[in-house]
């Protein structure tokens, strides 16, 4: 009856709230997007065997994806980490209720596992399962792979719990292991044996031919895994989070970033510190290294030099604008929370605007340099196009979202998760993309036969507007203080 | 400082309207601002520092007006609420960061701060102490009413500067607001629910009811219980 009666309250209220009446519309509205990453997933189960053909030529499809689930499996551990929302979050509005602890831990280890990240994988499991294991693999070994992969998604799911109460508690060494492991899996892959590989494969083989011991062991790490989350949980809701917060904390940014005698050096810093130091501007900056990297190497690695003008400008705009398109459209809004105290200091606007356009051109640099060894390896053809966008982002993509920027008037908790969250975001943002993306594109479009003179001309229209950042940014500086009530009251939201 | 109203008007529509058509505050002098909820306080303080864009009339602060130039933000500290704390920051780096806005390096912040770390949550200036978001509220009210007092204003605006304290800071931080003012002259300008508070710092009280200006009068022996039998009354 207590976990009805739960299951009930949490339903009434996620229903109430406002990120419920939030992800109502955004599901709504985002129907298409949702039916069309169904469709993707369940396409990739079902014709797994022919998007395989051209690369892997007569290996079966079960053998070639059980050769990756273990890195999979890694690779989704750590997006979980910093998208799934821990249940600890939700336990804690109930603990002064008499109602006994196991129970309320038993109903929340629960329901976390229908987060979306153990739903999706299913969509391409199931087709995947109904078309290429069942038909081959024995049946008792069919249902034992299957287990398998339920068996693995659950331990993630306990895993990233148990993984959040080591953080807290030992920062340094979860993320010195997690480097070291994702270092191991590169060097393995590249140049090593292919360790992980190899086990991957002998494991999930061995599932698909019904190997029960290796099940049982599967079954044993999973029931430790629901253990050891339990345990973390069981724990952290009896501490004092003031006294968590003051503990052992994850410290990424070392103690040589502070604040000191330069003032538009502090107004970096202080950006810098509220992209790290806040959930969604963090996810901000991860996504935008897995979109110029992983995402890059995606488009680079079946791109046809220039054939098409929108998608080269997509590649270049991406590759190092990503951050700046992502984050800069809601700069200033991320400050919502404190924008007040920021106005009653003595803040010129303009040290204000031309650090946040620092700030944009750096990203744009970095990223640059990060995605720059895939276009040395996956196509050297298009590095001019690489250099000529590094040029068009730092000087037009930074300036035309900290433009958009200083029209931002609604409030954004940057604390929150970036999953689903659109808090913020007018219909403004996204057509804001058009003028940044459209003047390359028609360029690299109508100078198609010489596309190095498009690109010439995309960098030099980049390098003027970074040569006139201090008068745009005197312009913006302008814009602002003319618009700072209308930007402190908004942020404030209902508040008098 | 001196602090001067001159016929400002603020409204929201139909609901709400704020009219002071005339104060003034000498410098070094304590002025009270008391009201119940909804009054009017915090809007006319934010318009005291520019937060707000009045519809008629001005401020001036030390004579200069509040829209017109940013130089008096340099001898003006406030803390309102919340907002003015950049929650993402340890208290020691949200100190440096202010200060640096009034033009004092770090080792001048530090300096400024020795007179106030009795007043601080414990450990609150070292480098493992939690960030503000994760202070209690009446830690992190500390952090911004030093924040405000480091920086050696001439004008001290701020807003239910007692609520969420404990005893024994309410206590502490009533001294430094009186030791602030006699030792620098500073202007206070406080606004408050807490009557005795109010009554015990401040030597003049100003009561704001429904967007007016109904009271500005001296503080005496007997305001305290005026003010009492005052918001017995309207209640």
């Amino acid at each position: 009856m207590i976990y009805l009666a739960l299951a009930r309250h949490q339903w009434i209220r996620f229903g109430r709230s406002l990120e419920g009446k939030r992800l109502w519309l955004i599901g709504l509205g985002l129907v298409p997007v949702l039916i069309y990453g169904t469709f993707v997933l369940v396409g990739l189960g079902l014709f797994f065997d022919q998007l395989l053909a051209p690369l892997v030529a007569e290996a079966p499809p079960v053998h070639v994806l059980d050769a990756h689930l273990l890195s999979a499996w890694a690779g989704m551990l750590g997006l979980r980490f910093f998208f799934q929302r821990p249940p600890r979050l939700e336990i804690r509005s109930y603990l002064h209720l008499p109602v006994e602890r196991r129970h309320l831990l038993r109903y929340f280890q629960g329901a976390s596992l229908l987060s979306l990240h153990n739903l999706y994988p299913l969509l391409f499991f199931v087709p995947f399962w109904l078309k290429h294991v069942l038909p081959e693999a024995p049946l008792h070994g069919a249902f034992a792979w299957a287990a398998g992969i339920g068996l693995c998604l659950v331990a993630s799911s306990y895993l990233t719990t148990w993984l959040r109460r080591m953080v807290d508690r030992h920062g340094r060494l979860v993320l010195l292991t997690a480097v070291a492991f994702v270092l191991f899996n590169i060097l393995d892959q590249s140049v090593g044996p292919g360790l992980v590989t190899a086990a991957s494969s002998r494991l999930f083989d061995a599932l698909a031919a019904g190997n029960l011991a290796v099940l049982a062991m599967l079954a044993l790490g999973a029931a430790g895994t629901v253990w050891a989350a339990g345990r973390a949980l069981r724990q952290s809701l009896r501490e004092d989070p003031d006294a968590r917060a003051a503990g052992a904390r994850l410290r990424l940014l070392p103690g040589t970033l502070r604040f000191g005698n330069a003032p538009m050096a502090n107004l970096i810093v202080l950006e810098v510190l509220l992209m790290w130091r806040n959930r969604r501007t963090r996810q901000y900056v991860l996504i935008s290294v897995g979109v110029s990297t992983l995402y890059t190497a995606l488009l680079l690695s079946d791109f046809n030099a220039l054939a098409g003008g929108l998608m080269a400008a997509v590649i270049g705009l991406f590759a190092s604008g990503v951050f700046a398109l992502n984050y800069g459209q809601l700069m200033f809004a991320w400050e919502s929370r404190y924008f007040d105290g920021l106005l009653a200091r003595d803040i010129p606007p303009h040290h204000l605007v031309l650090a946040k356009f620092m700030v944009l051109q750096g990203s744009c640099l970095l990223l640059f340099l990060l995605s720059l060894p895939l276009f040395v390896w996956l196509a050297p053809e298009l590095l001019m196009l690489h250099v000529a966008f590094l040029f068009y982002n730092a000087g037009v993509t930074s300036l035309l979202m900290l433009t958009l920027a200083v029209f931002n008037r609604r409030r954004v908790n940057a604390a929150e998760g970036s999953f689903f969250n659109y808090q913020g975001f007018s219909i403004m943002h996204w057509l804001w993309i058009l003028p940044t993306i459209i003047p390359p594109a028609l360029l690299l479009w109508a100078l198609e036969g010489r596309p190095e003179t498009a690109l010439s001309l995309i960098a030099t229209v980049g390098l003027v507007s970074m040569l006139m950042a201090w008068p745009s940014s005197s312009v913006l500086s302008f814009v602002l203080a003319r618009r700072k009530h209308q930007m402190a009251a908004g942020f404030r939201s209902h508040d008098r | 400082m001196t602090v001067d109203v001159h016929d400002l008007t603020k409204s929201y529509g139909e609901q709400f309207s704020l009219r002071v058509p005339h104060l003034h505050v000498a410098p070094g002098e304590a002025v009270g601002l008391v009201g119940n909820n909804g009054a009017g306080k915090t809007t006319f303080l934010r318009l005291l520092l520019d937060l707000l864009r009045a519809d008629a009339g001005h401020v001036l602060l030390g004579g200069e007006r509040v829209e017109k130039t940013t130089a008096w933000k340099r001898h003006v500290g406030s803390y309102l609420d919340e907002s003015f704390l950049i929650d993402f920051l340890r208290p020691a780096e949200y100190f440096t960061f202010v200060g640096r806005t009034y033009g004092l390096a770090p080792a001048d912040t530090e300096a400024a701060l020795g007179a106030y770390r009795t007043f601080l949550p414990e450990n609150a200036l070292t480098p493992e102490a939690p960030y503000i978001r994760d202070l209690s509220m009446g830690n992190k009210k500390k952090v911004g009413l030093v924040a405000a007092l480091m920086v050696s204003p001439r004008l001290l605006i701020l807003d239910e500067p007692f609520a969420n304290l404990d005893p024994g800071s309410q206590i502490r931080l009533k001294n430094l607001l009186r030791h602030r003012r006699a030792e620098a002259g500073t202007t206070l300008f406080i606004s408050s629910h807490d009557l005795g508070h109010v009554t015990d710092v401040c030597e003049r009280v100003t009561l704001l009811d429904d967007g007016q200006l109904v009271r500005d009068t001296p503080t005496s022996s007997a305001t305290l219980h005026e003010l009492q039998s005052y918001f017995a009354a309207t209640g």
